[in-house]
Formats: structure tokens, sequence, C-alpha cells
């Protein structure tokens, strides 16, 4: 399963990873970007591109951690692309990682 | 003709480059925020997998320097600040970008529990240290 969204400035996707689909999780997603939780059952991956806010990234980033299902989303890298694009430098955030779900997955 | 000072013309000279560059700095918090730290005590460590035991994320920081602050002295300063505001003193896995006029940089920021960091191993051959007899 695979989906890609593109708004205004931030565009996403995310891709399951297991063999049956998990319904989307509807609670608080956990963002880190340090470990993988323990006992955490990876669901797919997630990226987020941004040139907007980073909190903007962040939460498109929970938004697809939860619909794979996932409580836990954990950024493992991020970058940034320059570009001048007339007379404006477009900065444009990249976030890769992957969604986890730690206790019972229904 | 309207004649302009050579000295104004300097002064104004030397505020539009002071003016030509900007820093824009942001932050998520994704942990629990500690007491507010100053920016000096924050320590950036660039981008390297090995994240100090006990490291505790706090949340995660960014900084964009556009004109005259298109630099990594200006970059690793907000990233100094966002933390600080946290209350990280560290900033670990920090990338910086270069690219036409601007310099970003993003780290991990948080800070190190020492309750969570283990004991160091004991060191052989310690036992009994006296002054050998010569």
């Amino acid at each position: 399963m695979g989906s890609l969204t593109a708004g205004c400035g931030t565009s996403s996707s995310a891709y399951a990873t297991t063999a049956t689909p998990v319904e989307a999780y509807r609670g608080e997603v956990d963002v880190r970007s340090i470990d993988a939780p323990a006992g955490g059952v990876e669901l797919g991956v997630v990226e987020v591109r941004s040139v907007q806010g980073l909190d903007r990234a962040v939460a498109e980033f929970k938004a697809r951690v939860a619909q794979l299902g996932g409580n836990v989303g954990v950024v493992e890298s991020h970058d940034h692309t320059i570009e001048r694009q007339e007379d404006q430098v477009i900065v444009t955030l990249d976030l890769l990682g992957r969604a986890y779900r730690t206790g019972a997955v229904p | 003709m309207i004649r302009i000072p050579s000295c104004l013309v300097s002064a104004l000279w030397i505020l539009l480059l002071a003016g030509c560059g900007t820093l824009t700095s942001d932050r998520v918090v994704t942990g629990v925020e500690a007491e507010r730290v100053a920016p000096g005590d924050v320590q950036v460590v660039m981008n390297d997998d090995r994240v100090p035991e006990g490291f505790r994320e706090i949340g995660m920081v960014r900084a964009i320097g556009y004109g005259n602050k298109a630099n990594l002295q200006s970059v690793v300063a907000g990233l100094r600040h966002e933390a600080a505001q946290i209350g990280a003193t560290l900033v670990v896995r920090v990338t910086i970008s270069q690219g036409p006029n601007a310099v970003a940089g993003m780290g991990t920021a948080g800070r190190v529990d020492p309750a969570a960091v283990p004991p160091p191993p004991p060191v052989a051959g310690r036992r009994g240290a006296a002054t050998p007899a010569l």
C-alpha cells in the first residue's frame, strides 16, 4: 500500500511494509529521532517534503504514521534542499522515517 | 542637484550590508521540556551516529541562515538558541545543507540524564595499585 499527497508547500508519502494492512491509529502519535521503540512492530516507511515550518512537517509525518496504524514515528534522516527560483531562495526539508506500533497490534 | 555627504553614504552602505542577512529558526518538542538554559551551555555535535549514553531526546531544532547569515557560525548559533529554549544541553545528529545564498542546519536536541548512564566498567589491573617497590 502506498499513497502520496501534495498540499500547499508540503507533500508526503507512506508505504506499508506489513503483509496485511493495519487499521489507522486514531490516538496521539509520538515522534522521536533517536531510537526505535522497544518491542515496536514496524509497519511502514514515511517521507515528508515541506517548505513550511518544522511543526507543519512533523504534523504531516505524524498523520502519515497514524495512517499506517502506527503510534510511534521515528525520523531516521533529515536533510534540506536549497534552490534558487528566480529571485527567491527555496529551502525544502526532507524527513524520512518509519512507523511503529507499540502494544498490541489489532 | 542634491549633494549627499560621503559619510552619510558610508553609513547607509554599512546599514545595508548589516541588514542583508536573516536567520530563522524553529523547533518541535517531541519529549519533555526541561528548564531553559543559556545558549552558551548547549553543545552542538555534527552529524555522527554516536549518541551519548543516557541521552534523553527533547525535540528537533532547525536554523536557516540567509545572505550574510548563510554561514555555519550563524546556523550553529540558531540551533543553540532553539535548544536552550527547551532546556536541551546537547544537539546531536546535526545535518548541514548549503545552497545558493542559504545554509540550513537541523538536529536532535536533548540532554544526558545522569541516572540513565551505566556505571563505567571496572578497570583491570587497578586493584591494590600501590607504588611498586623498587
